[in-house]
């Protein structure tokens, strides 16, 4: 049971830090970017081929990376938003397509058998990664959300289509950077991914996962609290009810849907209390003028 | 670079050599030469479209020229183009009409990006440099802009007049200074005493050595004392522009004043920025009828209209009645064509044509003021892109839409800012004849006096019960 929680844990974590990396670019950038698990795809297919020993291949993935980084970057201002997102998940189309039609990679479906990398690690010290890399990335939104650099991506988000706003800041630079922070951490949730499981699964290039990573984003805005327990609640909440309450796998999914309709219901009645407790206030400032 | 640019000596030579920039068909200016000295002010002058904005935009580095050099030399010569961001946000400042994308932000994050001081890579506190620059700013705002301040309150709940003047005295007043600063219709929008402090202040800037180069089309900007002047010609692109040569079309005996009818009636309405309202005892707008609400910048006139609005941050309580109906506010109208409100911050269709955006806002209505609809859309060049519109071809084809709507109400927010004379002209005949066709009533908010006859002219007073809607006229 342990060790299923600490699976729990772990792969929850490192979700987490995916939808983190992702809120970095979407929420607090304002891009319509879908792909963060480009990012961890790439990083994990990068560990399988450093352990495989084919240094060219880690030399591909850094450049294929660098390419990426800066293809998304530089479109970003150029792009209509729906073409945008589109793109996004075309090019994780393309990375699926790259992943699981290279030979050395494990051929039609990649590196998908267990034994093709490590055998599976013991969870304790991936769990402690995986908290100290989720950690990390909401460190990096609270400083962001209080530092100058922060000012400077809300200045890039609220006119980064205007010609201006460069007259204050570097917009493209801001962008860069940006993407160049959201990919560390995706990189680094997939190598860490790779190395526990003992394998590298195609599956998370898929457009599928980039929406189960795409929901929690939206809605965690880019607080680092709220992207903190909504990732949790996203993805370890139903996986731990599941288990401990003996669930199997079908309804796991249900319970996963119930679970983030539950969540959604109970945002909407927030921001109605906001807004009655804001006439409230005006109507007795008119009472109190009159 | 940055070792051997020094704004602070007076030796500098800014030379800008055989500067060229067109778009499509449309060149905009030709082989420009150039050499700005320290403390120098040079107005860029030209009709609507003739791209005075551009050619800061291109020496500013934002824009990319077709052909030319900008070399700085200070004993040593160096190329500025293209030139590196910092370096160019440091010593090369472009001041917009409106400093967009910081409208969201709270008062001193936005002069914290204003200034210039804003270090775009640094994890420092933002909330520490901005109270720095404002603790170092405190002393020119005070001079600049007496009105009280809320540090908390957005930008974009600032009048117009007040917002030029936060970002002309942050972009100006704070070290480091730049050593030219581009500055575009620094005085649109601003009353009489805002014009005078910004002259002040523009002065002084120049006294510090501080280079201007200003676009404005007020006259009040020649009290500045330039030391030379650049002319950019209007060269129209294929589209014909034949209104602006031909005379105003006669009104038609048909469209005389029909009998009058109150359109929006306001009693005992306090409506604005919950910290700025205005109380309007009484006020009338009379189909046919031209309503000027005036009153200094941050009287509070652009809240009192947006309140009517609901516009975030507003409020409105009292009565209010539409085509002799009692409303909550005019939203509803809005929605359906039968209001129009044209904002000073001109919110258009970017991506589309001057026709197609014409076309979206008159939202399949067929309007009688066609006439004047096709007159400006003539002007204007029907396959232009809105984007591509200059500040004062946006506030014509602003008012363009707004006709097209064939709307009963027409609220109008300093409709003729930023237009050259011959366009100011053009904007205020539309408006004279709409109120003569008689369907329409205006009201429109000035902090001048306008050139046409209105029906009843409204001030805001600062009275003991606070500010008041009284009318004068």
């Amino acid at each position: 049971m342990n060790r299923v929680l600490a699976d729990i844990a772990v792969t929850s974590m490192l979700d987490a830090c995916l939808v983190a990396a992702q809120a970095l670019v979407l929420n607090s950038l304002g891009i319509p970017f879908a792909a963060i698990t480009a990012f961890s795809g790439i990083g994990a297919y990068a560990v399988a081929l450093a352990l495989g020993g084919s240094w060219i291949g880690l030399a591909f993935a850094a450049l294929l990376t660098a390419v990426t980084l800066a293809g998304f970057s530089f479109l970003a201002p150029l792009l209509p938003q729906d073409r945008y997102l589109l793109l996004t998940l075309a090019v994780l189309g393309v990375l699926l397509a790259t992943a699981g039609s290279a030979a050395g990679l494990g051929g039609q479906l990649g590196l998908k058998s267990a034994s093709t990398l490590l055998p599976p690690q013991e969870p304790l010290p991936f769990a402690v990664a995986a908290v100290l890399l989720f950690s990390m990335s909401l460190l990096a939104h609270a400083l962001i959300g209080r530092s100058e650099f922060g000012l400077a991506v809300s200045v890039a988000r609220n006119s980064r289509l205007d010609i201006t706003a460069k007259s204050f800041i570097p917009v493209k630079r801001i962008t860069l950077v940006c993407f160049v922070i959201a990919a560390s951490i995706a990189m680094l949730a997939g190598v860490l991914r790779a190395t526990y499981s003992g394998r590298v699964d195609p599956n998370q290039l898929r457009i599928r996962t980039a929406i189960v990573i795409l929901m929690p984003t939206l809605a965690a805005g880019s607080s680092p609290l709220r992207i903190g327990i909504l990732s949790v609640v996203f993805f370890a909440f139903p996986d731990c009810f599941a288990v401990l309450f003996g669930y199997d796998a079908t309804s796991l999914a249900y319970i996963r849907e119930m679970a983030w309709s539950a969540l959604i219901i109970a945002m909407v009645p927030g921001n109605v209390i906001a807004r009655l407790r804001t006439r409230i206030k005006v109507q007795m400032a008119a009472q109190t003028r009159y | 670079m940055a070792a051997t640019l020094q704004p602070t000596t007076k030796t500098w030579t800014l030379s800008i050599e055989g500067l060229c920039k067109s778009y499509s068909d449309n060149v905009l200016f030709q082989n420009l030469d150039l050499e700005i000295r320290p403390g120098m002010a040079i107005r860029v002058q030209g009709p609507n479209g003739s791209g005075k904005t551009q050619l800061m935009l291109v020496i500013a580095g934002l824009v990319e020229p077709d052909a030319g050099l900008i070399r700085f030399c200070n004993g040593q010569e160096l190329l500025l183009n293209p030139l590196d961001a910092d370096v160019r946000a440091r010593f090369l400042r472009y001041v917009p009409y409106l400093p967009s994308g910081l409208s969201e932000m709270p008062l001193d994050r936005a002069l914290l990006v204003m200034t210039g001081r804003l270090r775009a890579f640094s994890l420092a506190s933002q909330r520490k440099a901005a109270a720095k620059v404002l603790a170092e700013l405190e002393a020119e705002l005070r001079r600049i802009t007496p009105d009280s301040m809320q540090l908390y309150r957005p930008l974009a709940n600032y009048s117009i007049g007040q917002q030029k003047r936060l970002a002309l005295a942050a972009s100006l007043c704070v070290p480091p200074y730049p050593i030219l600063a581009m500055i575009d219709e620094p005085l649109a929008g601003l009353d009489a005493n805002g014009i005078e402090r910004v002259l002040y202040l523009l002065s002084e800037a120049r006294d510090r050595g501080m280079a201007l180069l200003i676009s404005e089309h007020r006259p009040e900007i020649s009290g500045l004392d330039f030391d030379g002047h650049i002319r950019l010609p209007y060269r129209p692109n294929s589209d014909p522009s034949p209104a602006a040569s031909q005379p105003s079309r006669p009104i038609r005996d048909s469209c005389r004043p029909r009998p009058t009818k109150a359109i929006l009636q306001l009693n005992n309405v306090e409506a604005g920025y919950l910290d700025h309202l205005v109380y309007c005892p009484a006020l009338t707008v009379m189909a046919g009828g031209l309503v000027v609400i005036q009153g200094p910048n941050a009287s509070g006139k652009t809240g009192f209209v947006r309140a009517l609005f609901r516009y975030t941050g507003t409020r409105i309580f009292g009565e209010l009645e539409f085509e002799g109906l009692p409303a909550l506010d005019l939203r509803l109208g809005q929605e359906h064509n039968a209001v129009r409100y044209l904002s000073q911050t001109r919110e258009l269709f970017p991506d589309l044509t001057v026709q197609e955006s014409i076309t979206v806002a008159g939202n399949g209505r067929r309007s009688e003021l066609a006439g004047e609809i096709a007159e400006i859309e003539r002007f204007l060049g029907p396959r232009k892109f809105v984007r591509h519109l200059s500040s004062g071809g946006r506030a014509l084809l602003g008012l363009a839409q707004a006709l097209a709507g064939a709307p009963r109400l027409l609220v109008l927010d300093e409709p003729a800012a930023n237009t050259d004379a011959e366009n100011r002209r053009l904007v205020w005949d539309i408006i004279l004849r709409v109120c003569r066709y008689g369907r329409t009533a205006v009201l429109v908010i000035e902090h001048d006096s306008i050139p046409i006859p209105a029906s009843a002219i409204y001030e805001i007073q600062q009275q003991e019960r606070g500010r008041v809607l009284t009318r004068i006229v």
